[in-house]
């Protein structure tokens, strides 16, 4: 039942938001107060129930369509958990960052839960419709945050997002609809490892659903969306844009399409690890030379997402675990840099690379954290980062040596990318004698970005607060790879 | 001593130093100037319980113990812990004397500066950083700590970031270093997936047991090695740290004497039992070490900036370090980093001295500072002595000991070479000394220069007293060090190299020719600096040639730097025109322009469809091609799919 609250909470907030008064002072600390119920919830779930999050619990089992066997199954499993409070705390925190919207508060807040909704409840879907139902629910809200409240170039952007992912969702319900008529359910747990279909059917079922999937990360070469729409976000939609959509299709890798169909993905699985490569590779290479701050921040995203894909190709402990908690870890930092790029941005009025340049000493506290979350961004210990993206790496070398040996050299190219941006943006001579007059980020702006950052370095210490929580879940994915 | 005290205290030697780093990076601003007593008093603890450690150890067996850091269960599991031998001990005890030294040196030289907390903040990161690196029994941990230890270098090489130069010359230290930390990984995933391990004596203890081997394995170890190379700056990655002198001058007393450019050799050491089961392996460690300490030797001859002389010298001590290991002579490697650690942490603080008195790096603008700055001057001439290697001062000892053994196991060419380095490092380090203490002062700073406040000499002054007695407990006649820092039996065994037997005549070729370095120094520089400069002018394109460091820098730049820009623009220009192109193509033809059907015409959209297939080869090519037919038709057929969507809107 707490599962239940804790997804639909957001839509009763969302309703909510659109009864209130139209006065700022009053929505915003309404809004916060939604936004705060289900972190609570999920932080509850966590100090009462993390231990036992191997099988699916606090689940909720009503039958809709009973001649199909679609249900509304949600419950809460170690796989989805450390996105579930994700989405939970990085919609609270987009509502601390979205000082930058003006117009339409109401309804931008409304919007938002509604995304959060839609997050939640895939995280925490035993069905597969229930999943793609959830899946799709993010979709709109999220073409609407960027085509309504973008920049100049936010209904291109919009539309670009919406065809790519709409094409992604499609294909992969096509998978997921052939998979649950041919196996007589869609029910997550009874479709496990592979739910009695044969190695050809399980191919043919697995190709739609891991390519869809793929669009949604996205997979180079199928990014191309994700440049104009992370630009064009307002800075509080990038936070759950970047943080939280892309997981979505990497979750579903490693919750439905690996688990469930062992045969189907196997021969997948190479190219999903090279796809990771790709994109480690290539996000750093076009990151490397990007003269706007944010597009930078954007594609050091691709590059991140990759080792996700790597670890969950991997079909190993070490691998699927430090792909699990990569999910969590890109989203704490893409979120922190996004907001201290739209911070940067409003005191000096430019994202420009070229335009900006020792701003630390003006800034000390969000040049720092900017330093701290780039840093992040190329693996450092002592920072969450390192620890999913080593055991990416390394159980993503013990499957595929040579593209785990590629990944690893990942690592020099992201540290070439972002100290460069660093460089050229935080350090060095002030640039423009405009940036002398600059403050440092105030009260509201740290209030968004500090949780995040004292959250990189607590899991970055001490990482079996999250992998204790998902092992178990893994656990049991790896006996449905075994198994099959 | 019960063994949970026993394992609180060693916890804290690197806790307290990261205790501190986090108070002061959070309040520092209200603590401000006090900052210094607070990193005192952390590290001076931190030493006092290393020195606890010490007895421990030689008193008992290597302290030993682990907690699970990520428990996978069946799944594997990495461990956090401690493993301190006598080697791991003598370095806690280096480490800590030498930050502490810094430290209090550094409340004079920083004094005023606007970020003094924060300096002080990421010192004592830095020192915890390799507090932590020494005490790792496994590549995990050694990695975690490797890695903050070159962010803390980057951080204070780049603590006066408002300078172009120090901001650069703190990037190019990361980037470079994380190219050997990239081989280091890789030699680690390689070890554990063969091994299921990351433990050094787990690794080791499979090797011998044929889990890895061949190939494999020694590539594994020379990719270790690789690491050790970056950190240590040994050639081909040396060119990052002469840059790192745009740092404060206390950091980089610290950064060459015992932290950062110490965890290579420090590596090499404790992963000795893993080194020394690849013949390959051990030879390159030790042809790279002695061609790095002869290259870096001669780079420092025709210095101008007397921290720069310094700083090759550190190049070409660490590849004699390297070359002691690499030979086979363990012991006398490490004493000669410990020795070295304190005769180079005196250069650098002289140097800073010299620099605090009269704000020039620049040795043409100083001269007959002798009068002006006595301590600085007595204490410079000891460190020099020491570092020339003349009897029986402690870097004599040390790299004798390498010298020696590299005669003895019969490596000829590399006995050569470190003779000669013998002859250019004593020539080079007296150089600067003579060219800034002697002679007449040639500029009005180096007239009015005065000597440096009591802080700043007390640290000199004892590290003076280290750089003439350190080395005695490494005496033939009494050789505590290297009973103390001893290979392990195994090591032993499998290299098969006797003791270093002391060598009288030996001894006496390598002092001599350092004499002879010191005497040509004196001739050219002392008595007739006219004649050095006749002879710079003579040998104008060598002389360049040694200026320019071998034109490494001008080489990297040419090839690596400007590929990766290059490569980068590529990129960049292809993700906005071939794959932009289809995208903007899909946004607009959505919008009703028609703009699609007319990327289309133009091009774009099959450049996308292009590299779609492309990449798909490229994938085939990379996984095997066993199933690229299969994904190249279901790429292509959704791409299909996509256009047709794409142009119905």
């Amino acid at each position: 039942m707490i599962t239940t609250i804790t997804i639909f909470f957001p839509l009763l907030g969302a309703i909510l938001m659109l009864l209130l008064p139209n006065e700022e002072r009053i929505i915003r600390y309404a809004a916060l107060a939604v936004a705060a119920l289900p972190l609570l919830l999920v932080t509850y779930i966590y100090f009462a129930h993390g231990d036992d999050l191997g099988a699916a619990s606090l689940t909720q089992d009503a039958t809709w369509v009973e001649s199909l066997n679609i249900g509304y199954r949600v419950g809460l499993d170690g796989l989805g958990f450390g996105m579930f409070f994700l989405s939970a705390l990085l919609t609270l925190i987009a509502v601390v960052a979205s000082w930058d919207i003006r117009e339409n508060l109401k309804q931008y807040f409304a919007i938002l839960f509604i995304a959060e909704m839609g997050m939640l409840g895939v995280f925490a879907s035993q069905d597969l419709i229930l999943f793609y139902f959830f899946f799709e629910i993010t979709l709109i809200p999220m073409y609407l945050m960027v085509g309504i409240w973008g920049d100049e170039n936010r209904v291109a952007a919009a539309i670009k997002f919406f065809i790519y992912t709409f094409l992604g969702s499609t294909v992969m319900l096509a998978g997921f609809l052939a998979f649950g008529i041919l196996a007589g359910n869609f029910s997550i747990e009874a479709l496990n490892a592979g739910g009695g279909l044969g190695r050809t059917a399980q191919i043919a079922i697995a190709a739609p659903i891991v390519f869809g999937l793929l669009i949604k990360v996205p997979a180079v070469p199928l990014h191309s969306w994700l440049l104009d729409v992370y630009v064009s976000s307002p800075i509080s939609t990038n936070v759950v844009l970047s943080g939280v959509l892309p997981k979505l299709g990497t979750y579903g890798l490693i919750k439905i399409a690996i688990p469930l169909l062992p045969q189907g993905v196997e021969p997948f699985l190479p190219y999903i690890a090279a796809f990771g490569v790709i994109n480690i590779v290539y996000g750093a290479f076009v990151a490397f030379l990007q003269p706007d701050l944010k597009a930078l921040v954007a594609y050091s995203s691709i590059g991140t997402l990759g080792f996700i894909l790597l670890g969950a190709a991997s079909g190993n402990a070490v691998g699927i675990n430090g792909a699990v908690l990569q999910q969590v870890t890109h989203g704490l930092y893409s979120a922190l840099l996004f907001i201290l790029v739209g911070v940067i941005a409003s005191r000096t009025g430019t994202r420009r690379i070229r335009e900006l340049g020792g701003l630390a000493a003006r800034m000390p506290w969000a040049g720092g954290l900017l330093a701290l979350g780039a840093l992040a961004a190329m693996g450092l210990p002592g920072l969450a980062v390192f620890v999913s993206e080593f055991m990416s790496i390394m159980g993503g070398y013990a499957a595929f040596p040579v593209q785990g040996a590629i990944a690893a050299v990942g690592i020099v190219l992201s540290a070439m990318y972002l100290l460069y941006m660093l460089a050229r943006t935080v350090f060095g001579p002030i640039e423009r004698p405009a940036y002398e007059e600059i403050g440092d980020a105030g009260p509201v702006e740290m209030a968004a970005v500090v949780p995040l950052a004292v959250l990189l370095v607590v899991l970055g210490i001490f990482p079996s607060l999250l992998i204790g929580v998902q092992r178990p879940a893994v656990e049991a994915v790896l006996s449905a790879i075994g198994g099959s | 001593m019960d063994t949970v005290g026993q394992q609180l205290i060693i916890a804290a030697i690197p806790g307290l130093p990261a205790l501190v780093f986090f108070v002061l990076a959070l309040f520092g601003r209200y603590i401000k100037e006090g900052a210094q007593y607070v990193a005192i008093l952390g590290v001076t603890i931190s030493l006092v319980f290393s020195g606890f450690a010490l007895y421990f150890v030689a008193t008992g067996e290597p302290i030993d113990f682990a907690v699970n850091w990520i428990d996978l269960g069946g799944g594997g599991a990495f461990p956090m812990g401690v493993y301190i031998d006598g080697l791991a001990a003598v370095m806690l005890v280096v480490v800590c004397f030498v930050s502490l030294m810094v430290q209090l040196y550094s409340g004079a030289f920083m004094e005023g500066d606007k970020r003094f907390a924060w300096y002080y903040a990421v010192i004592n990161l830095f020192t915890a950083s390799m507090l932590g690196l020494v005490l790792a029994p496994n590549f995990i941990e050694l990695y975690f700590f490797w890695e903050l230890v070159g962010l803390c270098s980057y951080l204070l090489i780049g603590h006066w970031f408002e300078k172009p130069s120090a901001r650069d010359a703190a990037q190019k230290a990361f980037i470079v270093t994380r190219v050997g930390d990239a081989a280091l990984f890789i030699a680690i995933i390689i070890f554990w997936a063969k091994t299921g391990t990351t433990s050094f004596q787990g690794i080791s203890e499979a090797a011998q047991a044929g889990f890895i081997g061949g190939s494999l394995f020694t590539a594994a170890v020379v990719l270790v090695f690789v690491g050790a190379i970056g950190k240590s700056a040994q050639f081909p990655l040396h060119v990052w740290l002469p840059d790192a002198m745009e740092g404060p001058t206390p950091v980089s007393a610290l950064i060459h004497a015992a932290t950062m450019v110490a965890a290579g050799v420090y590596l090499v050491a404790r992963t000795y039992d893993i080194f020394v089961q690849s013949e390959t392996a051990m030879l390159t460690v030790a042809y790279i070490g002695g061609f790095t300490a002869l290259m870096a030797a001669t780079m420092a001859l025709v210095k101008k900036d007397i921290k720069r002389v310094v700083a090759y010298s550190t190049v070409s001590q660490l590849g004699y370090m390297m070359l002691g290991l690499g030979v086979g002579a363990y012991s006398a490697g490490m004493f000669h980093l410990y020795n070295h650690a304190f005769f180079k942490a005196l250069l650098f603080l002289c140097a800073g001295s010299i620099i605090y008195a009269m704000n020039s790096y620049n040795l043409v603008e100083m001269g007959g500072l002798r009068r002006r700055m006595p301590i600085t001057f007595w204490t410079m001439v000891v460190a020099g002595i020491s570092l020339a290697g003349i009897f029986p001062f402690s870097g004599f000892w040390s790299k004798d000991a390498i010298v020696a053994s590299t005669f003895e196991e019969h490596y000829y060419v590399l006995f050569g070479m470190a003779l000669l380095t013998v002859f250019l490092t004593a020539f080079y380090i007296f150089r600067a000394i003579f060219m800034a203490f002697m002679g007449e002062a040639r500029t009005q700073g180096a007239r009015e220069a005065v000597e440096s406040p009591g802080i700043m000499t007390g640290p000199m002054l004892i590290l003076a007293v280290l750089s003439v007695v350190s080395g005695l407990v490494g005496t033939p006649v009494a050789d505590y060090f290297a009973d103390f820092v001893r290979p392990s039996e195994f090591a032993v065994e499998t290299l098969g190299v006797e003791p270093h037997e002391f060598s009288i005549p030996l001894a006496v070729v390598s002092v001599a020719v350092a004499i002879l370095g010191i005497g040509l120094a004196y001739a050219l520089y002392a008595r007739q600096p006219e004649r050095a400069a006749a002879l710079a002018r003579r040998f104008s394109g060598l002389h360049t040639f040694l200026d320019k460091g071998w034109y490494f820098d001008a080489l990297y730049g040419a090839t690596f730097v400007r590929g990766a820009r290059a490569l980068g623009r590529l990129v960049r220009e292809f993700d906005r025109t071939a794959l932009g192109g289809l995208v903007g193509g899909v946004g607009r033809g959505a919008l009703g322009t028609g703009g699609f059907l007319q990327r289309l015409q133009t091009g774009g959209a099959q450049n996308y469809a292009l590299f779609i297939l492309l990449s798909v080869l490229i994938i085939g090519v990379i996984v095997g091609a066993q199933y690229a037919f299969l994904v190249v038709a279901i790429i292509a057929l959704i791409t299909i799919a996509a256009f047709a969507v794409g142009s119905r809107l």
